[in-house]
């Protein structure tokens, strides 16, 4: 425990310390408060657009944070050569790489944290804060689908020899999921055999990350969400980032690393 | 967990000197890495290396470049698999991490996290071994004085210079107040009060009944600090024995005894 | 190499370079298009394709309008295989207004024979069973639903409305010949919102962009007879939207009739109101024409006649 604990820390460290989540945040911010001091036909009620537009930057700004961190992780390890004192202490590969996952999704969660906390200020600012509730469980929602991100991009910094490339690819599955994924079904069954069979086994086999986006909701000012449902999205985030993190623990076992 | 396992290691029965388990042992170890072509060997790095280090000795592991130093401790590390044969730190296979329980390792190029401070390093890799409260606190405090980073401490190591890198990396290896020390190249690129410095550490663990094992191709101080040394040469060990005895039989320093051995014409290095 | 022959050579370079642009620029014309051309800077940066974040934010406001409940372009696949190519897939117009011909919620336009509030359903939820969804298909879908608008509403009541604003004026600034925009946006502004100026002001500035719009001064003409009680305004609008649609369209068919029918429908109802009976007949008449339930409006003018009739 101690172990894993003391690897997210320094992942976390290394987050505040870096510059860009200062930069993203900053920029979230500004384009949020330019947005909300222009007015539409000199009328100051409307909101919606400016949560619609903040999620996004947020949505856009959280991603990059936990992509980036992820795919980093154990490359720049290897490549500033901090793996080797680290793997010479008795730290199991596999503590490694859970360490290294909690430590950006702890971190990725802090970062998420305060830019909800600027959408739920501005809301307050502007008089239309919404649902609290709402608020709450599209922070935690978020986050847990940032959990199966960021396992997805430590698992692919095992695969993938560059951090870019890791990130790029990531950012296309990522996005790819969010607006296609839960149209799959309809997709397959719209598809002769076996294509048909093809595309409905990646519509099961691919986390639906659809499912944690519950903006619309939150825009538009819908009752929050039954808590149940909210229950088994979290159990299906751990499920797919436990699988991910196996895989990552499976292909970083064998490695060979070469002083 | 391995923090709270720190003691109870697994050792094996074999054949001793003067009664005294080995520290580190090395069985036919055999490291082959796959041909870079298709249709070649594989290039063989350790053949059928057997070594033992025995505890309270300082031990050099000597050898020209390429010789397949640095891939036996990679082997001792955990850091690569051997294709055959075994490795042992204190009688547990050094496949299981918590055979570096007891170890201190200073790899040859030192670098760390560079957004830590000297402290944050050392509170890090401290708690890696189980270590916490007032007893990290002080290992850290004594260890920042015996490394003169005192005055640096809080500073983050992008802004360190190489000798000071080195120091924290000496540090980190001392932060779990090893049994066993590995160092790859401990004085490479040190420059002389550094180096000299180095040999007093090392000498004070020796005094303290801790075990050194280490590379270097600094001879003329492995012939002063070393009790024992392995000469090993294209990843055949060539020789093994006390550096004084080495050095009575072949009526020549360890310089001359090393290229000998090597099969360097010692004529021209005259 | 030294410091002034660093100079020189940097400096021949610029001068290369500068020469090289002037030159090119005027013959870049030819193979850049209409960017070459462009006055605004959307059009410049995006060219046609400015068309498409347009259609996109225009799509927005209806979403809005619907607080987020709207078929993805997967589901109006779907709806146009099982429903036929034509099928509005947003189907409550079917259900609300028994045909109206109107897409989406937004496109307010009216021929007399309805009203808004066939249309819009106030602050009435309508339990559709999955709506445009359907059921679930499996347990992802079902699952997805918890967190997905299911519920069709509209925006209506404490001036939420304006919400559907930005995305239109958004729509206007990537497409500003986009005119149904335009027509939208001065639907909510000044019918909904209480904006009758908002509403010109926007609707001039679309004229300006698409003058001889027959839409956009029909909406004019409306705004000044509806809210201004301008009579001989709205007059001279609609007989400018006239010439505008004969201008464009020449001959009267089933695409282009419902805009002259609005034209034609709008003045005779003003010069009804205004007790003009001759006229309103005259134009209630030819509205018989163009209108797909001529018997309503013959009705209609029957009824004009025995008024015209008794007041004689």
């Amino acid at each position: 425990m101690k172990t894993w604990f003391a690897l997210a820390g320094v992942v976390v460290r290394e987050l505040y310390r870096r510059k860009d989540f200062y930069v993203l945040f900053v920029l979230t911010a500004l384009i949020t408060l330019l947005l909300a001091s222009v007015d539409f036909f000199e009328d100051v009620r409307v909101v919606r657009y400016l949560r619609e537009v903040t999620l996004l930057l947020i949505w856009v700004s959280a991603l990059v944070i936990a992509v980036v961190t992820a795919a980093r992780q154990v490359p720049a390890e290897r490549e500033s050569r901090t793996i080797f004192p680290l793997l010479a202490k008795p730290v199991t590969r596999a503590q490694v790489v859970v360490g290294k996952f909690a430590g950006v999704w702890l971190a990725s969660g802090l970062a998420l944290a305060l830019f909800y906390g600027f959408y739920l200020l501005v809301g307050a600012l502007q008089g239309a804060p919404g649902s609290w509730t709402l608020g709450l469980q599209a922070f935690w929602l978020h986050w847990m689908m940032l959990a199966v991100v960021v396992s997805m991009a430590i698992l692919g910094s095992l695969i993938f020899s560059a951090p870019s490339v890791n990130s790029t690819i990531c950012f296309i599955v990522v996005a790819g999921i969010l607006l296609l994924a839960g149209h799959l079904n309809v997709i397959a069954a719209a598809q002769p055999d076996p294509w048909g069979s093809v595309v409905y086994g990646l519509y099961y086999a691919l986390p639906h990350l659809e499912l944690f986006d519950v903006r619309d909701l939150l825009i538009h000012e819908h009752p929050p969400v039954a808590w149940g449902a909210v229950g088994v999205a979290t159990l299906y985030a751990a499920v797919y980032a436990g699988i991910f993190l196996l895989g990552a623990w499976w292909i970083f076992r064998k490695k060979a690393l070469p002083t | 967990m391995i923090g709270s396992c720190a003691f109870a290691l697994r050792g094996t029965k074999t054949a001793t000197q003067a009664g005294v388990e080995p520290i580190l042992r090395t069985e036919h170890l055999r490291v082959e890495y796959p041909a870079s072509r298709r249709g070649e060997p594989p290039k063989v790095a350790v053949k059928d290396l057997t070594l033992r280090v025995y505890p309270g000795e300082v031990f050099g592991f000597l050898g020209p470049n390429g010789a397949g130093k640095t891939t036996t401790m990679n082997v001792l590390l955990g850091f690569v698999r051997p294709t055959s044969g075994e490795a042992y730190l204190f009688g547990v296979n050094v496949k299981d991490p918590i055979a570096r329980q007891r170890i201190g390792y200073l790899p040859e190029l030192t670098y760390y996290y560079r957004f830590l401070t000297a402290e944050e390093i050392l509170r890090f890799y401290g708690r890696l071994f189980g270590l916490g409260g007032p007893e990290l606190d002080r290992r850290i405090e004594r260890l920042l004085k015996l490394v003169e980073l005192e005055p640096a401490r809080n500073r983050q190591l992008k802004h360190y210079s190489k000798g000071m890198q080195q120091r924290v990396g000496l540090a980190q290896a001392l932060i779990n107040d090893p049994d066993l020390l590995i160092l790859d190249e401990p004085t490479s690129g040190l420059d002389p009060i550094g180096r000299m410095k180095v040999r007093e550490i090392i000498q004070r663990l020796k005094n303290e009944g801790k075990t050194v094992f280490f590379s270097s191709h600094e001879l003329g101080e492995v012939e002063t600090v070393c009790d024992r040394v392995a000469i090993v040469h294209q990843g055949e060990l060539k020789v093994e024995g006390r550096v004084d005895e080495l050095v009575r039989s072949h009526q020549a320093n360890l310089e001359q005894v090393f290229l000998r051995i090597i099969g360097y014409p010692t004529s021209l290095a005259a | 190499m030294n410091g002034r022959t660093t100079i020189l050579i940097a400096g021949a370079l610029v001068t290369t370079a500068v020469a090289l642009a002037a030159w090119l620029e005027p013959r870049s014309g030819a193979w850049r298009g209409r960017r070459a051309h462009a006055d605004s800077f959307l059009l410049a940066l995006l060219g046609d394709g400015r068309r498409l974040f347009a259609n996109h934010f225009f799509v927005k406001a209806d979403v809005y309008l619907h607080s987020g409940y709207y078929p993805s372009i997967f589901d109006q696949a779907r709806a146009a295989c099982e429903h036929g190519v034509d099928a509005d897939p947003a189907a409550h117009d079917h259900e609300a207004g028994e045909g109206h011909g109107a897409g989406p919620a937004t496109r307010a336009h009216c021929t007399e024979d309805c009203t808004h509030d066939e249309h819009e359903h106030g602050a009435h939820r309508e339990a559709v069973a999955g709506g445009f969804m359907g059921p679930p298909r499996d347990w992802i879908e079902r699952l997805a639903r918890h967190f997905k608008v299911t519920e069709h509403t509209h925006l209506a009541g404490g001036r939420t409305e304006a919400e559907v604003l930005p995305w239109l004026r958004l729509a206007s600034e990537f497409d500003p010949h986009q005119v149904e925009v335009y027509t939208t946006a001065a639907y909510w502004l000044a019918d909904r919102l209480g904006k009758p100026d908002q509403a010109e002001v926007f609707l001039r500035r679309g004229l300006r962009a698409n003058p001889d719009s027959e839409e956009i001064l029909l909406e004019l003409g409306r705004l000044a007879w509806q809210h201004r009680r301008d009579a001989e305004r709205a007059r001279h609008l609609w007989q400018a939207a006239e010439r505008a649609w004969r201008l464009h369209n020449g001959t009267v068919n089933e695409t282009n009739r419902l805009v002259l029918g609005r034209i034609v429908g709008l003045r005779a109802q003003m010069e009804e109101e205004l007790g003009n009976y001759e006229e309103a007949i005259r134009y209630w008449t030819r509205l018989q024409e163009l209108s797909p339930h001529p018997e309503a409006v013959a009705q209609r003018v029957a009824s004009l006649r025995e008024r015209l009739a008794a007041m004689h």
